[in-house]
Order: structure tokens, then C-alpha cells, then sequence
């Protein structure tokens, strides 16, 4: 797996804002072009167990999940337009789970 | 990355990811190469301007001479190549992510907004910005600046982004080139390309590409003016 330099750098930079979402597995931080980039605070097997056991529905697209090398400041990176309203994450209308 | 439970759960994910190729498959086709397809994942991918590029799994099974010929470069050295010539600014479209899952390479870049060139001509119509200058400045600048080949630069390889559409803007259109698909391309060391950097030697048989050059001069006007087009 190979990220684009610009993207990179953007969700690098993204980690110096506040989180949009946190919960107990990580944060997830959102860039300017709102391509999500998380942080976990649990092993990375652990969480991709968690969006294993997701009901479908609420599932990301496995496609657009790009799980980053270990020495990384931050260890998924979502290559979708993430929104974030009520609380509640979306990719376009469909809400999904992410962290 | 060798914890047994990770690839287990690595593993499970990915079941999914078949399901999405299939699904990506029935989507809206923007182009189609004889090394891949590319389609659009704006919708799915949350209204951002996005495609993948998706290679024909059975180049796989192809000779070394045969793969060659459609794909000169690995899926991989394509997005570094394209990623560098991004990075330096020179226009082509932003290599978003790569990867090769369950035997599928692919790209995942940001789709440009317009028309080939080819789509332009066919549908008779006129760029009247920029110029034929331009287009032949900017393919200098790839082999002697950025130092690279295309060696696959026909007008179906040469995009004009625009917002404007051929049959709303009485077929005069102005926008921005953008080169596209670097499947066959190859980094040179030489200040010019030569001959010998439009052909690809493997064992005993030579692929000779045409010079960057060569298809797009079907651009020129014929008599008089500057614009891009074919009659």
C-alpha cells in the first residue's frame, strides 16, 4: 500500500487539529479535503476486528481504508470525503462507523 | 504486521474487498486502456472527485514480451512516477493511493473534470485556450525538464479539464491540459530523448514506442491559427 505524497502531508497536517470523533479505540482527525485519518489507542488487529463485527451497513468500504506503516503518527487513513453531523459519521448519506 | 491475529482479522476484511471490485465494475466507466479501466468512484467515495484505475486481471498471465507492451511500468512505479510529476506541479491528476489486493492492482486518483481530447474532436469541437504552443511547450517540458517518456501520447491521453460542456458552449472550448495514463512510460537521464528511450529491449525482441510527439501533431490546425484541433 502507497499513499500519495500530497495526500500524506494533508493528513499529517490534519493530526494538529482537534479530533472530530473520539471514542475508546482512537481518534479520528479530519484533513482540509476531509479525508479522515485515525489515530488508534488499541492494537491495529483489535480494531479491525471491530469493523469486522460491524453489521454491514454501517461498515466503510473496505477500499477506501488505507492501513498505514507501523512508524506512522497515526495508523488508518480514509480516503472518502468524511462528514461528521449530530454526532453521527457519513460518507455522502450513508452513515458509517470509523472509530 | 506478523501478529497472527492481525492477519486473521487483515484477512477477513478483505473478503469484502471482491464484493466492492464487482461493484465498482458495474459503475460509470470513464475510460478504458488496453492495460486497464478506470472508474468513477465520486458517489461512493462521499462526492469527492475521485476514480481508480483498475488493471485487467489477466495481465498477469501474460509473457514478459506481451505485458510489456501494454504496461511497460509496474501498477506501482506508474503512481510513483505520476506522484513525483505531481508533486512538481506539472499537470496531471493527484495519485490519491495504490495497492494490489487479492491479485487486483489498482489506483485510486483524483478524477479530472472534461474531455479527452479525443471526445473533443469527435464531438467537433475547438480549444481555444490553450494553444497547440502550449500543448507541444508542456510535452517538451515532461521529456526535457521532468525527464520523462509517455511514449503513449495520443490525443485519447491528453485531457482538457473544463467546466464548460462541448455541446452548451458552441463547441469553443478553454480549460486545462492535463496529461493522463503513464502505463508505458519511462524515466531518461539524458537532457533530450533519444530514439533508444522510445524503445524497450527485452531479451531479443525491441518495442519501439512512437516519440511523444508523434500522434498529437493530428492537432495542428491545418492552415493558420493556433488552436487544438483536427480539421
Amino acid at each position: 500500500m502507497r499513499i500519495g505524497t500530497a495526500a500524506l502531508a494533508e493528513l499529517c497536517a490534519s493530526l494538529g487539529r482537534e479530533p472530530a470523533i473520539v471514542t475508546e479505540r482512537g481518534e479520528l482527525f479530519l484533513s482540509e479535503r476531509s479525508f479522515g485519518a485515525i489515530r488508534l489507542k488499541v492494537p491495529t488487529a483489535d480494531y479491525l476486528r471491530f469493523v469486522n463485527e460491524l453489521p454491514a451497513e454501517v461498515r466503510p468500504k473496505v477500499m477506501s481504508l488505507v492501513l498505514l506503516d507501523d512508524d506512522k503518527d497515526f495508523q488508518m487513513a480514509v480516503m472518502a470525503s468524511v462528514k461528521i453531523r449530530e454526532g453521527k459519521t457519513f460518507i455522502r448519506d450513508r452513515e458509517v462507523v470509523l472509530v | 504486521m506478523g501478529n497472527p491475529d492481525f492477519k486473521t482479522e487483515f484477512d477477513k476484511l478483505f473478503q469484502h474487498f471482491s464484493e466492492e471490485i464487482a461493484e465498482i465494475r458495474k459503475g460509470r466507466l470513464l475510460g478504458e486502456g488496453r492495460a486497464a479501466k478506470v472508474f468513477d468512484l465520486t458517489d461512493s467515495w462521499g462526492g469527492h472527485p475521485v476514480c481508480v484505475k483498475l488493471y485487467h486481471p489477466h495481465l498477469s498471465e501474460l509473457s514478459p514480451i506481451e505485458y510489456k507492451k501494454v504496461q511497460a511500468v509496474t501498477p506501482a512505479d506508474e503512481f510513483s512516477m505520476q506522484d513525483r510529476l505531481f508533486t512538481e506541479k506539472f499537470p496531471v491528476s493527484e495519485p490519491l493511493y495504490t495497492d494490489t489486493e487479492d491479485g487486483q492492482p489498482y489506483i485510486v486518483m483524483e478524477k479530472i473534470h472534461g474531455y479527452t481530447l479525443t471526445e473533443i474532436n469527435e464531438n467537433g469541437g475547438l480549444i481555444v485556450s490553450p494553444t497547440w504552443a502550449e500543448l507541444e511547450k508542456l510535452i517538451t517540458e515532461l521529456n526535457n525538464q521532468r525527464r520523462i517518456v509517455h511514449r503513449d501520447l495520443h490525443p485519447g491521453n491528453i485531457m482538457l479539464q473544463t467546466e464548460q460542456r462541448i455541446s452548451s458552449t458552441g463547441r469553443k472550448l478553454s480549460g486545462k491540459l492535463y496529461i493522463i495514463d503513464f502505463g508505458s512510460s519511462k524515466s531518461i537521464f539524458s537532457d533530450n530523448p533519444t530514439l533508444e528511450d522510445f524503445s524497450l529491449t527485452i531479451g531479443n525482441s525491441v518495442i519501439k514506442y512512437t516519440t511523444d510527439h508523434f500522434h498529437v501533431r493530428i492537432l495542428k490546425p491545418r492552415t493558420g491559427g493556433d488552436n487544438l484541433f483536427l480539421r
